[in-house]
């Protein structure tokens, strides 16, 4: 095996600490621009790989956040154009803008989380189990309404009605 | 902006409720990075000033520095000797000379400048892959890099489309220093290299007839099936009465079915590639996904994507294109990749290196587009038996359920009752334990139009003990022994039982059952087959 040359070294441990920094935010981001969980996962990686290869210099956490995010894009709508979907940059300028708005940075995101967690506390009886039903079981409308005797489109309204709720409790929060 | 909170909104709610939470990839990802050190360490080092490089960079700077010096001695003076008038100059005003680019670069510095004081690089609108990222900066310091072997390029994924960049502005060509060569013995002389003889193309061997593998029994509406016979080839429509055929690309834009002669099927929606034979069936997955439902069949499957392989046997697979890679999940019995196992219900990313984030998916493995359009298609009921309510006889633990006893092993009641069809058939995995001589199936009916309660069973002896095997039967095999009356179309099943042969010390297992209704093209297709 031979030696790693000492600059390789101070290039490597950087950018594992860059991973270790931006990795839920990139992988986040990717959610939100409409990724699954295993995309996700996928295209983080091609994206800090990405960003190792392009020997790109770390400037400040904001700039790093920027351009993994422009790379995390790029992966994404390659992946979304070898479906066959036409899509370009513009399309996702909407998603892009709220994210820098309202997640952009992790803290962001906690706090966000904090949040939610407190409203949540005031859905109750129905609509609390049609919140569980589908985000922590992972079941469908057509189950939910199976078990709750409803009809998957009034699953869909409740759910609907609910996150409504949900945001005008977050955004009087914060 | 409603539309971006309530997309966070849903996305907090999975992380917080669902557990969908960003996996710690670190760990992945620098593997990968140094799995793709040893070809980039080699070129960087002709990039970088390292040590070894030192003297050669020294020499070809004196260099350039001479040639500048020289430059810039012309340079002044042509200033002191102006020139003759050039058309369009002005008359008795003296001709300033401008150095051109390519005296501005020879003056250029030249030591390369280190990573720290590179200009700040700004994120790019569409960044290209980046080892097709051309550094625009003027690098005349690099010394030709003598002769090697092409190291090994990161894989590329073939069908994603490189989006646009724009091209820096050219830079105009930099004479390099000559470089000094490499140091040789001055004494002995290196025989001159023999020119590598061009390969010969190997004999051309038979090409393999292709081997009949089975049939399109079901093509969704729309679905576009196409196939072409090699990568060259021109993309064809299907023929309703063709076979697949081994060497066969196929490719759908909505599910289609494929059912080999002894009963497996996959279904796919995207684009595949198909080998094998009557004992074996490859899969290669180029687009979107194939689910493979192949219980019972003696056949070894596999299914790849560029190094990503998995073989198995005797299960239930879901198997999706993940980037590079693919992301498998189990949906009943279990495949392993060398020690890793992975069970009904989970899934993992898969690549060259094995299993990764294998994940427990419970009942939702089953919401996947593919599979769930198929389930409705060739399924009117589908137990996975998780769900113990139902269940009167027997016990439910980690979606099997398992009994024994002498009059009864094991009965749930259906979660609706549900009206026999010609060409139904119940499918079940199921595993005896200890001594049997193997178990009887049977539905018990509601009271229907007659008033009067039946139970219609058929005898298995098949079912040997010590192993999962997956029955199926069709519908029309039950019949009520009482009265010596073959169940009909119209009767409302309600009950599920299965009963154990050896009344003793026998006990069963059961993994899942289902009733489903073959279509009647299948059966067109098994006339076919047989003729």
């Amino acid at each position: 095996m031979g030696l790693m040359p000492v600059a390789s070294i101070d290039r490597r441990t950087t950018f594992e600490r860059i991973i270790h920094a931006h990795q839920r935010g990139v992988w986040r981001y990717l959610r939100f621009m409409g990724c699954s969980t295993a995309e996700a996962d996928d295209l983080t990686q091609e994206t800090f790989l990405a960003a190792w290869k392009s020997d790109f210099v770390e400037i400040n956490e904001t700039a790093t956040a920027g351009y993994l995010r422009t790379v995390a894009r790029s992966r994404f709508l390659m992946m979304v154009r070898a479906r066959g979907r036409r899509v370009t940059e513009t399309d996702f300028a909407e998603v892009e803008a709220d994210w820098v708005q309202l997640a952009g940075q992790d803290e962001s995101w906690d706090e966000r989380g904090a949040a939610l967690d407190d409203c949540l506390q005031q859905v109750q009886g129905k609509a609390r189990e049609v919140i569980d039903l589908n985000y922590r079981e992972g079941l469908r409308y057509a189950e939910i309404g199976d078990r709750l005797g409803m009809k998957p489109e009034g699953v869909r309204t409740l759910l609907k009605r609910v996150i409504g709720k949900l945001r005008e409790c977050m955004e009087r929060k914060l | 902006m409603a539309g971006g909170i309530d997309r966070l909104i849903h996305l907090l709610l999975r992380e917080r409720l669902g557990g969908n939470q960003p996996p710690d990839l670190s760990r992945g990802i620098m593997d990968a990075i140094d799995a793709s050190r040893g070809p980039r360490e080699h070129e960087t080092a002709a990039v970088q000033p390292l040590p070894v490089f030192r003297p050669w960079m020294a020499i070809a700077a004196s260099i350039a520095l001479v040639a500048a010096i020289g430059l810039a001695v012309s340079a002044w003076l042509l200033s002191d000797n102006p020139p003759p008038q050039q058309p369009g100059g002005q008359a008795g005003k003296p001709v300033q000379v401008i150095p051109s680019e390519q005296e501005r670069a020879n003056q250029a510095p030249l030591p390369p400048k280190p990573e720290q004081t590179q200009p700040p690089r700004e994120p790019e609108p569409e960044p290209r892959v980046p080892d097709q990222v051309k550094q625009p900066t003027p690098q005349p310091e690099q010394p030709p890099e003598p002769p090697k072997p092409e190291p090994p390029k990161p894989e590329k994924d073939p069908v994603v489309e490189e989006p646009l960049k724009p091209q820096p502005e050219p830079q105009p060509e930099q004479p390099k220093p000559e470089q000094p060569k490499p140091e040789k013995d001055p004494v002995v002389e290196q025989p001159p290299k023999p020119e590598p003889e061009p390969e010969r193309p190997p004999t051309e061997a038979e090409p393999p007839k292709p081997v009949r593998l089975g049939s399109v029994i079901y093509a969704e509406d729309k679905a576009r099936l196409e196939f072409r016979n090699s990568p060259d080839a021109k993309w064809q429509d299907w023929a309703a009465d063709s076979f697949v055929l081994s060497g066969m690309e196929l490719r759908a834009r909505k599910p289609v079915a494929v059912e080999l002669p002894d009963g497996a099927r996959f279904y796919f929606d995207g684009e595949i590639a198909l080998s094998g034979d009557d004992k074996s069936l490859d899969v290669t997955i180029e687009d979107e996904s194939v689910y493979f439902d192949v219980y019972g069949s003696a056949r070894q499957f596999s299914v790849r994507r560029n190094d990503a392989v998995l073989g198995f046997r005797d299960a239930e697979v879901l198997a999706e294109k993940a980037g590079l890679r693919l992301q498998i999940t189990c949906l009943g019995g279990e495949v392993s990749v060398g020690d890793e196992i992975l069970k009904g219900g989970w899934s993992a990313s898969l690549s060259e290196k094995g299993f990764s984030r294998a994940k427990f998916q419970g009942a939702g493995a089953r919401a996947n587009p593919l599979v769930q359009r198929m389930d409705t298609t060739f399924t009117l009921l589908r137990e996975e038996l998780i769900d113990a309510a139902r269940v009167y006889h027997g016990e439910v633990k980690e979606g099997v359920a398992s009994g024994s006893g002498k009059e009864l092993a094991f009965g749930i009641e259906l979660a609706k009752d549900i009206a026999v069809v010609e060409r139904m058939y119940v499918r079940l995995r199921v595993r005896i334990n200890g001594d049997s001589g193997g178990l009887s199936i049977g539905f018990g009916s509601g009271s229907g139009e007659e008033g009067k309660r039946r139970y219609f069973q058929s005898h298995h002896e098949e079912v040997k003990a010590g192993e999962w095997v997956v029955l199926r039967v069709p519908l029309k095999r039950l019949m009520d022994d009482g009265d010596k009356k073959k169940i009909w179309p119209g009767v409302m099943l309600h009950k599920f039982q299965v009963v154990l042969w050896d009344k003793t010390d026998a006990s069963v297992e059961v993994d899942w059952f289902e009733l489903g209704i073959e279509p009647d093209w299948a059966e067109q297709g098994e006339k076919k087959e047989n003729k």
